[in-house]
């Protein structure tokens, strides 16, 4: 029991890294139904800051959490306003392949700069495992599972709530009727890419604490998981990118620890397959029917 | 049509005298062909070699080359895929007519790329490729670097003299090898009668190992054999010491590299492994081998396949100095090897294997590497 306890918390800390990085590619599939493959990379350029910063600058670690997540927002924004928004009118496989570009410019861009060896995270929490009862869990396990808890509660209700969050939900049921009532589409849709990176600057400090080694493929595997967590969970929808990081989290997780290592991610694509087979718009998806 | 004729005859000459050129201007250098991986994450592996094999090049250039001629490496990235590696041998030995070949370095592409190296029966020389296979009924293909099933042996037998009872393995099944370090050090464990209390495994490029710790964990054993590359190993001591396993961990020669990967040195101070080389060696030739090393990078010699690529080029210019340079000849000469080199004394077996000790190193709270033993085949 304690072993399966164990387990399930492993499951729940790599679940809430996917479930973050899962929220950055749903909300910009939302209002522009494009796939934001360059999103993983964000979060490898966020792990690169962390490293200059605290190595090479040696800035205080609550300074450098906001510069990551500024670096991080800069890079979605330009790129957005650079790459994507030309191409907005164009038919949507052109924005795909762009984005696939993107993603293997910023990669080789790394590589270039800053090398292919990994660099060891600079931040660690230092600190000895929590005992909970028969228990123990790593520090940055328990910060990783409550800060992306927030962190969603938190954007929930911003979207639900705020102006900003209407107007993206505006934006993303119809864009040209959006237009009509006023609202700045070209704004909002850089904010949702701003909102978007941002969380994958806070996913990218949150994923060095865990593996603590940083190198410029970083990105690619996480952001791969986290996409497909979206599409499990139902693309565009943001509780549905919760649901299906943490899914994937928890069933890699178990399959590691009860089946074998080498299913376990035949097992999380074997459910993604299952459960597109019965709701092809994933789990949390509302049908859509074609207007006649 | 007549024109694109033309255009096309044109192109043709062009093309075969730009392939004829390089052939006549290279009379008095000899070319060597140098095949491992420069970038991606195992580049840390391929660098050291090729900086190894470059020292020695330029310090036997500046005695004289090989009898009077001047000898160039010409280097190609592997980028640790086995096609990328056959790819770069044809280059090499098709458009710049390369004479031998040194590396490649990581094993399955050593493997692949020996293949076609055997059907022409060119030099080869892998300074690190140590699964069992790679030179098995291939007379031209050799190694500087020990074996795999040697080192996981010496590795178990240290564990066993340790008084060492329970061990834990964790691999990865995705790395050709991993896997052969796992099912040497297995057997070795039956014969030594050591209790193989858990065997977990992960996938290729898994970065959280916590689930096969948290497993390994409750099977409580004294030590975990992790046959695995720097980094990787890094991240599993990291995560290790997150969920309070607090054990003694055992490794092999892909160890060498794990200290730039580490942001907390001290977790180091568990580990030990096998390695071809330590810098603190007595012998001159290291010290020389090592004050050289330092003068050209600015940097210690920390990945010991720097020193199995400066012997392997040794070898190799050693054979070529008997004066042909016909492959047969050259293969013959390398057979026949009998010299000092930084890593120890090099003469080949009948599997063309050189017989060599495994030197037992452990790291210092700083991360710096303690020599422990010698263990001896």
């Amino acid at each position: 029991m304690v072993l399966f306890l164990n387990q399930l918390i492993n499951g729940l800390h790599v679940g809430s890294i996917y479930a973050l990085i899962a929220l950055g590619y749903t909300m910009v599939y939302g209002i522009v139904r494009l796939i934001n493959f360059a999103h993983g990379d964000i979060l490898m350029i966020g792990a690169y800051t962390a490293v200059v910063l605290v190595t090479m600058l040696k800035l205080p670690i609550a300074l450098v959490v906001l510069l990551v997540i500024l670096v991080c927002v800069l890079f979605g924004v330009f790129i957005e306003r650079v790459a994507y928004k030309p191409l907005r009118s164009s038919p949507r496989i052109s924005s795909l392949i762009t984005a696939i570009g993107v993603s293997m410019l910023l990669q080789n861009l790394a590589l270039l700069v800053f090398s292919p060896t990994p660099k060891p995270f600079p931040i660690a929490l230092n600190m000895r495992p929590l005992s909970i009862g028969p228990l123990q869990v790593s520090a940055s396990t328990i910060l990783t599972i409550i800060v992306s808890a927030a962190l969603m509660v938190l954007l929930q209700t911003f979207i639900a709530k705020s102006r900003s969050g209407k107007a993206m939900r505006a934006v993303s049921e119809d864009y040209n009727a959006a237009q009509l009532m006023g609202i700045n589409v070209n704004n909002t849709i850089t904010f949702t890419f701003a909102i978007g990176c941002a969380l994958a600057g806070i996913g990218s400090l949150l994923y060095g604490l865990a593996y603590s080694s940083v190198s410029p493929t970083l990105g690619a595997l996480p952001g791969l998981k986290a996409f497909i967590a979206a599409v499990l969970g139902g693309i565009g929808i943001i509780p549905g990118a919760m649901l299906g990081g943490l899914i994937m989290g928890i069933a890699e997780s178990l399959t590691k620890a009860y089946i074998s290592s080498r299913l376990s991610d035949a097992v999380v694509y074997g459910i993604l397959i299952i459960v597109l087979l019965f709701k092809p718009s994933g789990l949390l998806g509302r049908g859509t029917r074609e207007k006649v | 049509m007549k024109k694109r004729t033309w255009f096309s005859l044109l192109l043709v000459l062009l093309l075969g005298i730009s392939a004829i050129t390089p052939a006549v201007m290279a009379e008095d250098t000899i070319k060597i062909g140098g095949i491992g991986v420069l970038s991606g994450p195992y580049a840390v592996y391929g660098l050291a070699v090729q900086k190894g094999v470059n020292l020695y090049v330029k310090e036997l250039n500046a005695n004289g080359g090989i009898n009077g001629k001047k000898v160039e490496v010409l280097w190609e990235d592997s980028r640790a895929e086995a096609n990328d590696g056959v790819l770069a041998f044809n280059k090499l030995v098709d458009n710049d007519g390369v004479v031998a070949i040194l590396g490649p370095v990581l094993t399955g592409v050593t493997k692949a790329v020996a293949e076609y190296a055997a059907d022409i029966n060119i030099p080869l020389i892998t300074p690190s490729a140590t699964a069992y296979e790679v030179t098995t009924d291939r007379a031209n293909v050799f190694r500087t670097c020990f074996l795999d099933p040697f080192q996981a042996v010496q590795m178990a037998r240290y564990a066993k003299d340790e008084g060492l009872s329970k061990v834990a393995v964790l691999y990865d099944n995705g790395n050709e090898y991993s896997k052969g370090l796992y099912e040497a050090f297995l057997a070795e464990c039956d014969v030594l009668g050591l209790d193989v209390v858990a065997v977990e495994s992960a996938a290729y490029e898994d970065v959280d190992f916590k689930t096969q710790l948290t497993n390994v964990k409750n099977a409580n054993p004294e030590a975990i054999f992790l046959p695995y590359y720097g980094a990787p190993a890094a991240l599993i001591l990291t995560q290790a010491n997150d969920i309070g396993l607090d054990v003694r961990f055992l490794g092999a020669d892909g160890i060498s590299d794990i200290v730039d990967s580490i942001p907390n040195k001290a977790l180091l101070t568990n580990m030990t492994y096998s390695d071809h080389f330590s810098t603190q060696s007595d012998s001159p030739l290291v010290k020389g081998f090592v004050e050289a090393f330092k003068a050209e990078y600015n940097e210690e010699p920390s990945v010991s396949f720097s020193a199995t690529g400066y012997d392997a080029a040794l070898v190799l210019t050693n054979a070529m100095k008997q004066g042909s340079l016909q492959y047969d000849d050259v293969v013959a000469a390398i057979k026949a090897t009998d010299v000092e080199g930084v890593s120890g004394k090099i003469t080949f077996d009948d599997h063309n294997d050189p017989i060599k000790s495994a030197f037992i190193m452990s790291f210092d709270a700083e991360g710096n590497k303690i020599f422990v033993k010698l263990q001896n085949p």
